[in-house]
């Protein structure tokens, strides 16, 4: 040791009331192996997210103070908290990091059930896809050292798939386990799903999905997400990577992955430009086990290959998508804040101004992936909202696309975090 | 124009492991479409029940664009192109026929679908086997609960059903039987239902009865007490033998339109 000892007066009645103190106290170890000043003032900023990210507690008081004099410089850490409200009852308005989809939550959580960090919350969800969600979900952070949680969570949903003309109503039971590592975040699921997909006027080839099934399945999800901004990049790089596997039980019996690989960089005169990829695939371990289109891929949209309505590339029943087995994207994207005045009426610091380029394809079978790309190219604006998602506003314009494609030529509005 | 069901899908199995409700529809439409001359396949799919519009199955795909769910919506479509096999009878024999048809579609539907699901043995040793063969766990163990309770809504919701027992069941069946029996007897041999200029003249309700009857006569069902109700008049198992005989009625599937 350098000569810096690090200790903490934890004392009953620093702010802990329900929640027990041996519970903390894990969270508080990564002080202990700090060496120098500049560590420990490092180790509490992320001992601050840590606690933070428990939900257990909305004040976290953190102190570092030397004892003065003393020749021995001591230096004491007082971390001070103020537990959340036991019950909280709230609304949010939340968008699918993935698609353009949104929903309007009305919540409510129990913290600290039985004095562990436990909280229980119940959601209601109503939104553009799901027409009534309801999800019970029990949540405990463990193993601190690794900033992890485990929920369980139940859900009934009800959804509508508008581009292809079916519902669904799912029951969902989930085992999550969440850890940090690899510089991100990995998410562990099981899953065990109850699916029905039904519907009233769709095409013949849509009505042929309809019916009951069930998967029992394992996934694993890795995202590291370095970009200075989520919405509008201009430097850093983010990876998606999921991985599914299914076939214990039930119907379901694949493999499927599906990563989102993009990267950012300034240009000069102002410019960003963001380079997105995304593929994926689904195989089937026997030749008689179908995938449903609920499990399908599927391409073209705002969120997607521009210039394409929503789903509109790939295969297509009476102009409604049937989705594709393999699937690939490109997107090529430069963007600026807006000429001359970027700061509008206060507005324009949130809009910036973009040209893309994109291009991909869908199909059912690995040999055809290549053999028809689609492109589009066009402009448009970006407008931030709320620093939560943001909207586009673009002119597209397709230059490449099969025949049964359904192609949007002209403006093309869309709503979502994460597009191509 | 020409009407052809270039693929026309039934429902559940023909090679055995069919219920008996569904043989009992898809042999009335394969009778009725061979009637008009109208070529067919017949395709399995496990979840026919769900791709029908009103929960009827079979469906009939046809052109891979139109679902006709069940004989009746069949018969409805066929007419309004054309295809309409009492286009000879008149007004009142219409009305007859459309009675008779309704009493095959209403009565005896629902003593097939009380033996089929609600006869314990007839229940677990044909109905349920025929039902979750395609279907995995825990759905095999969900589905038929579900099914079985829909079956008894929907007869107890038709009033004289309200409190069912096997004797209402028996006494159901004798009364079909004999009403059937009472208009096949009109003429001398009980050929078809309806005559015209002195020869039997073969209708949608010849179809539909014949369905019904060959499928109860000759599914093996443990419990086999509606068939002998039915078979106790003779009329009904002689018009059914002249269908197969004298028109090449088949009761079983064409085994060259087997896809």
């Amino acid at each position: 040791s350098s000569g810096i000892n690090a200790e903490w007066p934890l004392r009953p009645g620093t702010g802990l009331k329900r929640v027990k103190s041996d519970v903390v106290v894990p969270f508080l170890k990564p002080l202990l192996a700090t060496n120098t000043f500049g560590e420990l003032v490092a180790a509490t900023k992320v001992l601050r997210r840590t606690l933070e990210e428990t939900d257990a507690f909305n004040e976290i008081v953190i102190d570092i103070s030397k004892h003065a004099p003393s020749p021995s410089k001591e230096v004491v850490v007082s971390v001070c908290v103020k537990e959340n409200r036991r019950i909280t009852v709230g609304m949010t308005v939340k968008n699918d990091v993935n698609s353009t989809d949104g929903s309007f939550d009305v919540y409510g959580k129990l913290r600290n059930l039985f004095g562990r960090m436990e909280s229980l919350s119940v959601k209601y969800s109503k939104g553009t896809n799901i027409l009534s969600g309801c999800h019970v979900t029990l949540h405990k952070p463990i193993f601190p050292q690794l900033r992890s949680h485990v929920l369980f969570t139940t859900s009934t949903e009800q959804t509508l798939n508008r581009s292809s003309g079916f519902s669904t109503s799912d029951y969902l039971a989930r085992l999550e386990y969440q850890f940090e590592g690899l510089g991100g975040l990995h998410v562990c699921q099981g899953d065990g799903l109850w699916q029905q997909i039904h519907g009233s006027k769709a095409p013949v080839a849509v009505r042929e999905e309809y019916g009951h099934h069930t998967k029992f399945c394992v996934r694993h999800e890795y995202t590291r997400d370095r970009r200075d901004d989520n919405l509008t990049p201009t430097r850093g790089s983010r990876v998606s990577v999921k991985s599914e596997l299914a076939g214990f039980l039930g119907d379901a019996n694949h493999v499927r992955v599906d990563g989102d690989v993009s990267k950012s960089t300034r240009l000069p005169l102002g410019l960003a430009a963001t380079l997105t990829a995304r593929a994926g695939f689904i195989h089937t371990f026997s030749e008689t086990s179908r995938v449903p289109i609920t499990e399908r891929f599927f391409c073209g949209g705002p969120g997607s290959v521009r210039g394409f309505f929503t789903d509109g590339v790939g295969d297509q029943a009476g102009g409604r998508p049937l989705g594709g087995l393999y699937h690939w994207g490109v997107g090529l994207s430069l963007h600026r804040h807006l000429p001359f005045s970027p700061y509008i009426w206060g507005l324009g610091k949130f809009m910036r101004l973009h040209g893309f380029v994109n291009t991909g394809s869908l199909e059912s079978q690995p040999g055809e992936l290549m053999a028809k790309p689609r492109v589009s190219v066009g402009s448009g604006l970006i407008i931030k909202v709320a620093d939560r998602f943001k909207m586009e506003i673009n002119y597209a314009l397709p230059l490449l696309f099969a025949p049964g494609d359904t192609i949007n030529r002209g403006f093309q509005f869309g709503i979502g975090i994460n597009f191509l | 124009a020409v009407v052809s069901t270039q693929s026309g899908h039934y429902g559940r199995d023909p090679r055995g492991n069919e219920m008996l409700h569904s043989r009992c529809e898809s042999t009335s439409m394969r009778v009725l479409l061979d009637q008009h001359s109208l070529s067919y396949s017949i395709d399995f799919k496990p979840n026919v029940e769900y791709i029908s519009s009103n929960g009827r199955f079979p469906v009939a795909i046809i052109n891979e664009s139109d679902i006709v769910s069940g004989f009746s919506e069949l018969v409805v479509y066929l007419k309004k192109r054309g295809y309409f096999l009492g286009e000879s009878l008149s007004n009142e024999e219409l009305n007859e026929m459309e009675t008779y048809i309704s009493l095959v579609t209403n009565r005896l539907e629902s003593l097939v679908l009380y033996t089929s699901w609600l006869i314990m043995d007839n229940y677990n040793h044909v109905t349920l086997p025929a039902y979750t063969a395609d279907l995995t766990w825990p759905l095999s163990t969900i589905l038929p609960f579900y099914k079985r309770r829909q079956v008894l809504r929907v007869l107890t919701s038709k009033g004289e059903w309200n409190d069912i027992s096997e004797e209402m069941m028996l006494a159901e069946g004798r009364s079909v039987g004999s009403s059937l029996a009472f208009r096949l007897g009109r003429y001398d041999t009980p050929g078809s239902f309806f005559r015209t200029d002195n020869e039997d003249k073969v209708t949608e309700l010849d179809c539909i009865v014949f369905g019904y009857l060959n499928a109860i006569f000759f599914t093996k069902l443990p419990n086999y007490k509606l068939k002998r109700a039915l078979g106790q008049q003779s009329r009904l198992i002689e018009f059914c033998k002249h269908m197969e005989n004298a028109r090449g009625f088949s009761g079983r599937p064409n085994q060259r339109n087997l896809r």
